[in-house]
């Protein structure tokens, strides 16, 4: 490979989002990355592969911890998140649980912000305390409450979401992680909402950024993946370790070519799912039968002016609440005809969910508000559909709701 | 005539509210339109009482033949006619009389007097429509032969069955989405069994028969359905109706390559000892497809300057059968007439067909233009991502077949189909139903379904990567013509062009990412620029998202005469580029490093 022509730092993020990290030189000249379906590699020599296996040497040994084409798509990601090295999961839930299961022991405390996808909140909550681990929740948009909770105890890691899931609250990453390393603990962001394209975590003190690859940077909705971005030394061990023998939720060569593919136009896509967003955030706005709407692109959000200083945009997910409460939502759904009603985030397809009956059932009634979860929440994830046809499919919806 | 449009939901309804359909001409032969389509009617749950009254009294598809409507005692829902349109009239009156709802007359067939009379008695009147076309459409079984339905909606497709009644089971189309809506849902929905949002790779070469006699009908061309993956794929049909609906024309055809689907196009049109006429601007592998390989069949291709539409009109003859223009020429830089080529064209009685794959539907629409078959290379900017190979042709609908006699293979008894007359029984889609039929399965370019996954994938973001391709090209266009190592710039968007407005005009969004550029020095010169770029990819493809550049003169036009070489636009100076969607400042920085001394 030659390193000046695929490996220019200086270069733009969407060059490097089409570039970085492969030479067709290496590959018979094939411009697009091949897909390496192979379980596993053959040793030049046995002491070869003695040396492969004690570590003393790099090289692809066995699927479940390195692919040639796996190793593309993280080395772009890395460049794109700013970090030294990335790894990429079977799943966003593989890439969180490898990193926590390797990080962490019994009796280790880890702080989470209040809200979380629900899945994230389950390993918590329901999975890593089960082995004796300490999980204390806070209030992240509360520097305060943070650094009040980092006082009482002995986190070992900060774990938050920003723009968080369902409700886009917005956590100041640099405020948080700067309280974090002087607590000595660990700053890690799922930076799934925003995506690479409009928030870099590490860039702003966290130490370790971790993605639901399913979502904007696949784009389109056909895999499931995750990656780990962060330093170099870290992340050798969670491949080692997470990775190799606590999940093994490796990721398939060929999900890994549908990533690469999908992030040649994240930079392009992010920006639509962005405006478009933002004009369904004022539609619901502006709108009678809406009570409230969540979207940290409205001047009026709360989190207006942190968001404009950690993000270039401000993402495709729109999240609102009905005056008529759970009732109104479940009928909004149902009349929705262009948007489809489905889990997941970040495709073409504009998605519209129920966060209390679907992503987020894994959260107890009493946790759901004690976690700032309404119960008439909806959420939207914004496609990339003609916006006017996105804007008229939810004002129809709504005016049923009205009517 | 004015043209006869029908709402979906008006004829959703129809086909839910009867019951018992009256058919007037039913042939006791198997392989005429009315007896498969009184078969299909059936297999569907209506009753279909046959009225023809030199087969009356024998027995049809378990049905007695009447020989009038008023010979029928039972309750009769809806008339439907196969006869011809002077015949019309007594059976309308006839339809008023028995109390029938709905006057049904099949496509092809067309009274306006008459469907007027009967819209006055309170019935309600289609013409020109065949109701088993319009059934399979509504419910989506037309789109498995890649007929662009109009249906855009995020939900599963339901046929509009007569034993469900509820509203919202019927899909029906409008013609005001988006190109972006249509460009991410055109043609897709959900999976009617598991809901998966995304359109699952069929990675199946053949699929299970019902029965014998349903094997029998799919073998005929009689009912909708797939046989076997050379002919028909769910993957594959997703594209072919994506790109359809993309185009604006009425169904679509893939194939394994962009070469692929133009052999499928001529082989449907052309006879031994026929001729089309060609562009001589065109991509260097369709040049030679056109003028040596085709010879072998009895092809004869005619090569013109397209810059003058008259020049088409000076090389027609008697055996002229079609012709042939890229819309933005490859390898860039000329912009067509189309609508005067078309004018040609349709004045000759012939069609017009565009290779829009430099365009794309995003930027030029031909059909609009009068073109009547669009051919496309997917590989380049529809999938976008230079991972896959494709092709597709798409039919406007709106060519007439049977104007005269050139076109025996469409309006004439196809000897491979027992006799089937294509463009009787499948009409505006006649064109691409035999390419498949017979060119597709007998030559076999079918295209792969994991490349028809990725095409569709690809075009999810086709109006976002044209965006970006132009707005580049555009300012790598401009740099050029101001780099005092280049000698000119042949690009349609710059205004000293000689083809800025006819790009104004067929190519608002502006004229494409693909263009030519001479560098000062002549052939080293040239060849030195492309060796010493370092994000251009040097090799022959365009439409990546990766920026790519070529010197012609030292590689696709290395085997012709200096003279030939001149001709074709590839002198020694000239260099290709098929400008990516990097950022903007990378390429420029990058050109200009590697024109620098």
């Amino acid at each position: 490979m030659s390193p000046a022509k695929t490996n220019r730092a200086e270069d733009g993020f969407a060059t490097r989002a089409i570039h970085l990290g492969y030479d067709p030189a290496d590959e018979h000249g094939a411009l697009s990355t091949p897909v390496f379906m192979t379980s596993t590699y053959t040793f030049e020599s046995a002491e070869i592969g003695q040396e492969l296996f004690r570590g003393e040497r790099d090289g692809y040994v066995y699927g479940r911890t390195k692919n040639p084409t796996q190793s593309v798509l993280e080395t772009r990601i890395a460049s794109l998140e700013g970090g030294e090295a990335a790894v990429a999961f079977a799943s966003g839930m593989g890439a969180i649980s490898a990193t926590l299961w390797t990080l962490l022991k019994a009796s280790d405390e880890v702080l989470v912000d209040q809200t979380l996808y629900g899945n994230s909140f389950a390993l918590f909550m329901r999975g890593l305390s089960k082995f004796e681990v300490k999980i204390t929740v806070a209030d992240f948009t509360d520097l305060e409450a943070v650094k009040k909770a980092l006082e009482q105890g002995k986190p070992r890691l900060v774990y938050f979401e920003t723009p968080a899931n369902p409700n886009l609250r917005v956590i100041d990453i640099a405020a948080v992680s700067a309280l974090a390393h002087e607590a000595g603990a660990l700053a890690m962001v799922d930076n799934t909402f925003a995506s690479p394209a409009l928030q870099r975590p590490l860039s702003l003190g966290a130490d370790l950024v971790v993605h639901s690859a399913t979502k904007f940077l696949g784009g389109h909705g056909d895999l499931i993946a995750g990656v780990l971005v962060g330093p170099a030394d870290i992340l050798k061990q969670v491949r080692l370790h997470g990775l190799r023998y606590l999940t093994g939720a490796a990721i398939a060569p060929l999900t890994a070519f549908l990533l690469l593919r999908g992030l040649k136009t994240l930079e392009l896509r992010i920006e639509r799912h962005s405006s478009s967003a933002l004009a369904v955030a004022q539609l619901l706005a502006d709108h009678p039968a809406v009570a409230a709407v969540h979207y940290p692109g409205l001047p009026d959000s709360p989190y207006h002016e942190l968001a404009k200083r950690q993000m270039s945009a401000f993402g495709g997910l729109v999240s609102c609440e009905l005056k008529g409460g759970v009732e109104a939502g479940m009928t909004l759904m149902n009349r929705l005809t262009l948007a489809s009603r489905a889990v997941s985030l970040g495709d073409a397809e504009t998605l519209v969910q129920h966060p209390a009956s679907m992503t987020h059932a894994a959260y107890t009634p009493e946790e759901r508000r004690a976690h700032g979860i309404a119960d008439g929440l909806i959420r939207f994830s914004v496609g990339l559909e003609t916006l006017a046809d996105i804007k008229a499919d939810i004002a129809q919806a709504l005016d049923a709701v009205t009517r | 005539m004015a043209e006869l449009t029908y709402p979906d939901a008006l004829l959703a309804r129809i086909l839910k509210s009867v019951n018992t359909i009256a058919m007037v001409g039913a042939s006791t032969n198997w392989n005429r339109p009315s007896y498969f389509v009184m078969k299909y009617l059936q297999g569907k749950g209506y009753r279909v009482i046959p009225v023809n009254p030199g087969a009356a009294g024998q027995e049809l598809l378990g049905e007695t033949v009447r020989a009038s409507l008023s010979d029928i005692v039972e309750p009769v829902d809806m008339v439907q006619v196969f006869r011809k349109p002077e015949a019309v009239p007594p059976i309308a009156d006839e339809a008023v009389a028995i109390g029938a709802k709905v006057l049904w007359l099949q496509l092809g067939v067309r009274h306006d007097g008459a469907a007027a009379k009967a819209e006055a008695a309170g019935l309600t009147v289609i013409q020109d429509r065949c109701p088993k076309i319009e059934f399979g459409r509504l419910g989506g079984e037309l789109s498995w032969f890649g007929v662009d339905s109009g249906i855009v909606s995020a939900k599963v497709r339901r046929a509009p069955k007569p034993s469900t009644r509820t509203e919202a089971d019927v899909q029906t189309g409008t013609e005001t989405f988006g190109f972006e809506t249509r460009s991410v849902h055109a043609g897709a929905a959900p999976d009617p069994v598991t809901g998966a949002r995304i359109t699952p790779i069929y990675q199946t070469a053949s699929y299970v028969f019902d029965d014998a006699d349903q094997a029998a009908s799919l073998f005929n061309l009689h009912s909708f359905g797939h046989v076997y993956s050379r002919l028909s794929n769910p993957t594959v049909a997703v594209l072919e109706e994506r790109v359809a609906n993309l185009e604006g024309g009425r169904a679509g055809v893939a194939a394994a390559s962009g070469h692929a689907g133009q052999f499928l196009t001529f082989f449907t049109l052309l006879e031994p000892g026929d001729e089309f006429i060609a562009s001589r601007n065109l991509y260097g592998g369709s040049l030679t497809q056109f003028g040596l390989s085709f010879k072998k069949l009895g092809w004869h291709c005619r090569f013109v300057d397209p810059t003058a539409p008259e020049n088409f009109h000076k090389a027609l003859t008697p055996k002229t059968k079609a012709i042939f223009v890229e819309s933005l020429a490859n390898p860039g830089g000329i912009v067509v007439d189309l609508e005067a080529v078309a004018r040609v064209a349709h004045e000759a009685g012939i069609p017009l067909i565009v290779d829009n794959t430099l365009a794309t539907p995003y930027l030029c629409q031909p059909i609009a233009w009068g073109a009547d078959i669009v051919c496309h290379s997917t590989t380049k900017f529809l999938a976008g991502h230079g991972n896959s190979l494709g092709g597709v042709v798409v039919e406007s609908g709106r060519f007439d077949w049977g104007q005269n006699d050139k076109f025996p293979s469409m309006a004439q008894p196809e000897p491979a189909y027992h006799g089937l007359n294509f463009y009787e029984t499948f009409g505006d889609f006649g064109f691409t139903t035999k390419a498949r039929a017979v060119a597709l399965r007998d030559f076999g370019p079918a295209l792969s379904p994991m490349n028809a996954f990725l095409s569709l994938t690809g075009i999810e973001t086709l109006p976002l990567r044209m965006e970006r391709h132009v707005a580049n090209a555009r300012a790598v266009a401009a740099f050029l013509h101001d780099h005092p190592k280049v000698e000119w710039v042949s690009y349609a968007g710059l205004s000293s062009s000689p083809f800025h407005d006819l790009a104004k005009k067929y190519l608002p969004k502006g004229p494409g990412a693909v263009f030519t550029f001479g560098v000062k020095g002549g052939y080293e010169a040239g060849l030195r620029a492309v060796e010493r770029v370092r994000l251009f990819s040097h090799l022959a493809n365009i439409g990546d998202t990766r920026s790519l550049i070529l010197h012609p003169a030292s590689t696709t036009h290395r085997q012709l005469s200096d003279e030939q070489r001149l001709a074709a636009g590839a002198g020694p100076e000239v260099v290709r580029l098929s400008v990516g969607i990097e950022t903007a400042d990378d390429l420029i920085r990058d050109l200009d490093q590697a024109l620098r001394d």
